[in-house]
């Protein structure tokens, strides 16, 4: 196995007296489609939060490539190649579908302390902007403002600005949640796709999608890991079974 | 110049000047927390409750009387202005939050000067609280300011025993903690809110009222709380009784010790203070972040 | 992310602008200089336009920054003579945007309510401490006795003194300022202003140090309430501590509303607007005993603004002039 490129180590966040994640460690890594599932509440948005900076952890470590990233803020993981999408869409409403992409794609830019060209003319920005539109398939949609492209669209376009931003570690939240099928198997290959040369941190309730990608299965139950595996060892697994997987599930899966 | 007593008396005196701003701070920051709204108009309320004293005392001869008069009128005058004007700025933006109580400064400042001129009037204090309390040979404290941080601690226990132990203080603070959440208990919000910003504006007219004695009661006297009491509750935490009860204190004694020892840096010492609270604490000391 | 003022709108500017040119040819002395200060508020109303309408700063203490550059003017001015501008200038704005960069640090770290509550409170710190120190006059204020001038190798080119030179001159700056902040908003860093305005937490998750932004901004915004306020006091040849009071920031916001915030052309509108009706309601021979008190139509107007006009004038020019969504990205290059 190759070398993980994003590991943690006993994190755990809590709020107030609620323990959401438990001690969780894991690693992650590269090229390599890594799902998150699990019953609802069990603690799977709250740790990508962690991931990615929104929140701090209220204990244990996360390194990236060795480099303890434990409590840098959310632009810093960023830049660091860290790029997410959100299970809420998360969008600039009031802005077009370009100018979503662009601000996501500028934000690769050294520093936007620029005050004198105008941004637009920025080819690279530019060039940026119109290939995570096109692999997310929102070319078409470049002029329409966000808030008036339908749910499924505001779901890719929030896929859109995730790849904009050129990352090496994707984290999906539910990036399938709301679309309909046409666009679901689209976002299923395009995981496909970015799982080549990404790390990949996938968190999807829809099984099919998730054993058509995933190279690494971990379930989260009441915000701890009950198991972590290959996908055959863990839709064998009898613990997994009993707290989770109905046994439905695991034939549609099949 | 350190003489102790000296100092007790200043204390006295910032805690005194405290309890007041306590009164006025915290209708303010209930407003903020539970409401929403940013209410620049509140000083306007503490001004109006120092006029109503003048006239009143001048009508009915007592202070007491102007007191127990004054506060169902500007009970009244909360509900309407809350029916009429706040209403409308419920989940609006703060910036017109902003722009509607200012415009309401300008009409009531005013009236203020239509009514009652723009001269300086002077509040007698009551016969029975004339006098000092002997403390030494040469210095003394006034019986009326006694009475004034008494009468603010017994609003302010009474405020407690309201909030902790009644179904309205319930909602009160289910409000403060969270707004969206007092909706699906199933609560009349409209009505919660007419009556915590008329209890809100008539304590800051309450306070007007017991200061008016202390202070003279001259035009523009409601600017200048308002913004020492946004200090309060910028220091204290929106939405915080408790912090503006702290915050009120704390602003309340360094003014008195500012203006004693360092007349001149007074004012601004007091938003040093703030700035100081804002580096450790960006949301006050017992905010929500 | 409306920036670029289409051919359409940006006629009516011009139009608007040239108009204005047009005032000392037949104004006379009075309204020349009730003109020149629509042209000064109108440069202060569109800085903090720069925050409230693009990066969603509610700042209610603009007027420090203001009456800190206009007070400049007067520490730096020689007692019986005339400063020179070329220097002068620079040394107010930058004074203005030292106590920006002051107060912004720590103000811009709050948000919403606190933010409006802290620089309001740092505005009033400032206002004391020009109110009870005796270095510029304290509460009474101080004046200028000469005017600035311009002048290069001992040579004077522009007279402040001179009203309609002064006149011209505010204008141009104010064509400058909205030229200028036009770009500002047009470049990277406007973009990323106005993508913190419309969502902050999705701007730091790609990566935004939003921070930093949003500070810059209110420095910017700082030293053009600076420019604005080294020409008010320039005018008036008089500066008071009223220059740095909440109410000073009351009436800049309330241009911006009235003109419509994020249009950036708005405070033009809004200054015209706001200032006219003060003369009106002030003015015994227009309004006869009303204008002994002026404040109640005008508080009544500002409530009915806020309750009838949220866009503002500009919001509705905007919509006349554009019908449709305004700009796209795409064409904002030609």
């Amino acid at each position: 196995m190759t070398e993980p490129l994003l590991a943690t180590e006993k994190l755990s966040k809590n709020f107030g007296g609620l323990a959401a994640v438990k001690e969780v460690t894991l690693d992650f890594a590269p090229s390599q489609v890594h799902a998150v599932i699990g019953p609802n509440g069990a603690g799977k948005t709250t740790l990508i939060n962690l991931l990615s900076g929104e929140l701090l952890p209220s204990g244990g470590r996360i390194t990236l490539g060795g480099r303890d990233i434990t409590r840098l803020p959310a632009h810093r993981i960023s830049h660091l190649g860290i790029g997410r999408s959100f299970q809420k869409t998360n969008i600039f409403p009031s802005f077009t579908c370009f100018q979503n992409c662009w601000l996501a794609a500028q934000s690769r830019l050294p520093s936007s302390l620029r005050f004198l060209r105008p941004a637009h003319r920025d080819e690279s920005v530019r060039a940026r902007t119109e290939r995570a539109m096109e692999l997310a398939g929102l070319t078409a949609r470049a002029t329409d403002l966000a808030s008036e492209i339908s749910h499924g669209e505001q779901r890719q376009l929030e896929i859109a600005m995730m790849l904009a931003t050129e990352p090496e570690i994707l984290l999906l939240d539910e990036p399938m949640a709301g679309m309909g099928l046409e666009e679901s198997e689209r976002v299923v290959a395009l995981i496909k796709r970015l799982a080549g040369d990404h790390c990949v941190i996938l968190i999807e309730h829809d099984m099919d999608a998730v054993f058509a990608v995933a190279d690494r299965l971990t379930v989260m139950v009441d915000g701890a890991v009950l198991e972590s595996g290959a996908p055959d060892a863990i839709r064998n697994s009898a613990a997994v079974k009993e707290a989770y997987l109905g046994e439905e599930m695991l034939e549609e899966g099949a | 110049m350190l003489d102790p007593v000296f100092i007790l008396i200043q204390l006295l005196n910032g805690v005194q000047y405290g309890l007041l701003l306590f009164l006025i701070a915290s209708g303010l920051t209930l407003i903020f927390g539970i409401m929403g709204v940013i209410n620049l108009a509140h000083g306007s309320f503490y001004m109006i409750g120092a006029y109503l004293a003048l006239s009143l005392t001048q009508f009915t001869g007592s202070l007491f009387l102007a007191v127990i008069l004054g506060i169902p009128i500007a009970i009244v005058l909360g509900l309407i202005v809350e029916h009429v004007l706040i209403a409308h700025l419920y989940d609006r933006d703060h910036l017109y939050q902003v722009l509607l109580t200012f415009g309401l400064i300008l009409i009531f400042n005013e009236l203020q000067s239509v009514i009652w001129g723009d001269d300086p009037h002077g509040v007698p204090i009551p016969e029975i609280l004339q006098g000092s309390l002997p403390l030494t040979d040469v210095l003394s404290y006034p019986y009326y300011r006694i009475f004034v941080s008494l009468a603010c601690l017994a609003l302010a226990v009474g405020m407690y025993f309201v909030i902790q132990r009644t179904r309205l203080g319930m909602m009160i603070r289910a409000g403060a903690s969270n707004r969206e959440m007092v909706e699906t208990l199933g609560i009349n919000i409209r009505l919660l809110y007419a009556v915590v910003f008329s209890i809100g504006i008539t304590l800051a007219a309450v306070a007007g009222m017991l200061a008016a004695p202390i202070e003279s009661v001259y035009p523009g006297i409601g600017e200048q709380v308002l913004i020492i009491c946004f200090v309060v509750v910028v220091i204290g935490g929106i939405g915080s009784i408790k912090g503006a009860f702290l915050g009120a204190l704390a602003i309340g004694i360094a003014d008195v010790f500012g203006q004693a020892f360092l007349p001149d840096f007074a004012s601004v010492a007091v938003y040093a203070l703030m700035a100081v609270i804002l580096i450790w604490r960006p949301s006050g000391l017992f905010g929500r972040s | 992310m409306i920036v670029t003022p289409n051919r359409k709108l940006f006629a009516v500017i011009a139009a608007v602008i040239l108009l204005l040119g047009l005032v000392p040819v037949f104004a006379d002395t009075y309204f020349l200089k009730l003109f020149t200060r629509i042209l000064i508020l109108a440069i202060f109303a569109m800085s903090l336009d720069l925050l409230i309408g693009y990066t969603g700063l509610v700042s209610f203490g603009h007027a420090a920054f203001f009456g800190l550059a206009a007070y400049m003017l007067h520490l730096v001015s020689p007692e019986y003579d005339a400063a020179n501008a070329l220097w002068a200038l620079p040394v107010c704005v930058l004074a203005a945007g030292v106590a920006a960069a002051a107060i912004g640090s720590l103000s811009v770290r709050t948000k919403g309510i606190y933010f409006i509550m802290v620089t309001l409170a740092f505005a009033q710190m400032m206002f004391y401490l020009f109110h009870d120190s005796k270095f510029a006059g304290g509460s009474d204020g101080a004046f200028i006795y000469v005017k600035p001038v311009v002048a290069l190798f001992g040579v004077t080119l522009l007279d402040m003194g001179d009203r309609v030179v002064f006149y011209y001159l505010s204008l141009g700056f104010l064509a400058v300022t909205y030229l200028l902040l036009l770009m500002v908003l047009r470049s990277p860093f406007g973009q990323v202003i106005q993508g913190i305005k419309v969502n902050e937490q999705r701007m730091l998750a790609l990566g935004y140090n939003t921070y930093i932004y949003k500070l810059v901004s209110f420095v910017i915004a700082g030293m053009f309430a600076g420019l604005a306020g080294f020409l008010f006091a320039a005018i008036d040849g008089f500066v008071a501590p009223q220059l740095l009071s909440w109410s000073e920031s009351g009436v800049a916001m309330m241009i911006v509303i009235l003109g419509g915030m994020g249009t950036l052309f708005g405070p033009i509108l809004g200054a015209v607007g706001y200032v006219g009706l003060e003369e009106v309601l002030k003015s015994h021979g227009l309004v006869g005993f009303v204008a002994d008190y002026w404040q109640i139509p005008m508080g009544l107007f500002v409530i009915a603004v806020v309750l009838f006009l949220p866009s503002g004038l500009g919001g509705a020019v905007a919509r006349l002039v554009a019908p449709a969504r305004v700009v796209k990205s795409e064409d904002e290059d030609d």
